[in-house]
């Protein structure tokens, strides 16, 4: 399989290929070959799927990526290298230069993509995210800090991804915007939500994506052993925060699972191709004014029964 | 007898995110609860509290024996903090109930 890179790589132009039909994400299979050669510009959370559904293969059927050496895309190379894109744990055929695999500086403006497997590795992971988007507000980088390990810990407890889950963010000074994006190529939210008796028969992708957007809406379960009463699950809240924060901040979220796609301004749609797993990007401003206790509160509403309203004539 | 856990001093964060950190705690107080009567828990210096960690520390012990809470206290609690533990708290089992809106197959 070769995929040739467009000559701008981002989230936004991804999901164009894809929905086009032009990127297939099922495709990385076997063999690979990567040509950078038109790349002029990619954005880290691109690059983190990429590397997620590298890693994927390199997990199931070991093969090496390779890729030309072509010495128009040096530069893009270099910065791909500073992006922690050509990590050891991929089985490159060829190395772009020879100091490819030396993580680089990326000077504070974006996060170099890591890979988490345990939930102990959340907290560092977002507070990392903050320390290196260097938010000088106080109240936006807890917010910052809040998403990122909110979606950090969704992904790592409930992709199953053996490989974990990947992550990024870069800011944007000039676009006064940040953006964070997590990956795994795990079981995708319908399969988590239907491990929950309650969600067993959720129809489709579509369908999972806009259950897990709203409170308390969870897929951990588990059953007691002797009256099958359910003895542990999670509140169910955290994508659905995410969600609010995004919409009240006028930032926006995107959830790509399976042949679903959410995207907080314009709803769900069906994807051409599928991601084998969950990818969620979330783009911020710089500068927040949310209070996160209040969006929480602010569900107390899914809670209240709906009242009858009986209409009554003289 | 009544004994303090200070948050800062197990956790080592003013900021409490992720379900990990939540379960730490939780189990610290759990393990002095044991041992005490009462345990109060000082979140001075705390100010960020996650849902996911609220849950995970408050809300979990609440579904797990919801009597244990009335042997717990709070100090130095923000306006925040403590909005997000009392939140968790009440709504512990609000999943576990099915309360929230059930989806269309």
């Amino acid at each position: 399989m070769k995929f040739t890179f467009p000559n701008r790589f981002t989230f936004l132009e991804m999901l164009a290929l894809a929905r086009r039909g032009q990127f297939n994400p099922m495709a990385f299979r076997g063999q690979i070959e990567l040509d950078f050669s038109p790349l002029t510009f990619a954005g880290p959370g691109a690059m983190a799927c990429i590397k997620a559904l590298l890693a994927q293969e390199q997990r199931t059927l070991p093969a090496e990526v390779c890729f030309p050496i072509q010495h128009q895309c040096q530069e893009a190379i270099r910065y791909l290298t500073r992006m922690d894109f050509f990590s050891a744990d991929i089985r490159w055929c060829m190395s772009p230069e020879e100091d490819a695999f030396i993580r680089r500086s990326a000077a504070g403006r974006f996060l170099p993509i890591r890979n988490l497997h345990h939930l102990h590795e959340t907290d560092a992971a977002s507070r990392d995210i903050v320390a290196c988007l260097d938010c000088q507000d106080r109240p936006s980088a807890q917010i910052f800090q809040y998403a990122a390990s909110e979606l950090i810990d969704n992904a790592l407890q409930h992709s199953d991804a053996p490989n974990g889950a990947f992550v990024t963010a870069q800011k944007y000074q000039k676009l006064a915007k940040v953006h964070a994006l997590i990956v795994d190529t795990g079981i995708g939210i319908r399969r988590h939500l239907q491990r929950h008796p309650r969600f067993r028969n959720l129809g489709d992708d579509l369908a999972a994506i806009q259950a897990a957007l709203k409170p308390f809406v969870t897929g951990t379960y588990l059953a007691n052993a002797q009256d099958h009463r359910p003895e542990y699950e999670n509140q169910g809240l955290g994508l659905s925060v995410i969600n609010e924060i995004s919409r009240r901040s006028g930032g926006e979220l995107y959830v790509w699972s399976g042949r679903a796609l959410y995207r907080s301004r314009s709803g769900v749609e069906t994807m051409p191709v599928e991601w084998p797993g969950t990818v969620v990007f979330l783009t911020l401003p710089i500068k927040l004014d949310v209070n996160v206790t209040d969006v929480v509160k602010g569900f107390d509403a899914a809670l209240q029964k709906p009242k009858i309203q009986l209409k009554f004539n003289r | 007898m009544k004994t303090t856990i200070r948050v800062s001093d197990v956790l080592h964060t003013g900021a409490i995110t992720g379900r990990h950190t939540g379960r730490v705690l939780r189990e610290s107080v759990v393990a002095a609860l044991t041992r005490n009567p009462i345990v109060a828990v000082d979140f001075a210096g705390v100010d960020l509290l996650t849902q996911s960690a609220a849950d995970e520390f408050i809300g979990r012990l609440v579904r797990q024996d919801a009597d244990i809470v009335a042997r717990i206290s709070f100090s130095n609690c923000t306006p925040d903090v403590a909005g997000m533990l009392q939140w968790a708290a009440e709504h512990a089992n609000s999943a576990f109930q099915g309360e929230g809106d059930m989806v269309a197959a």
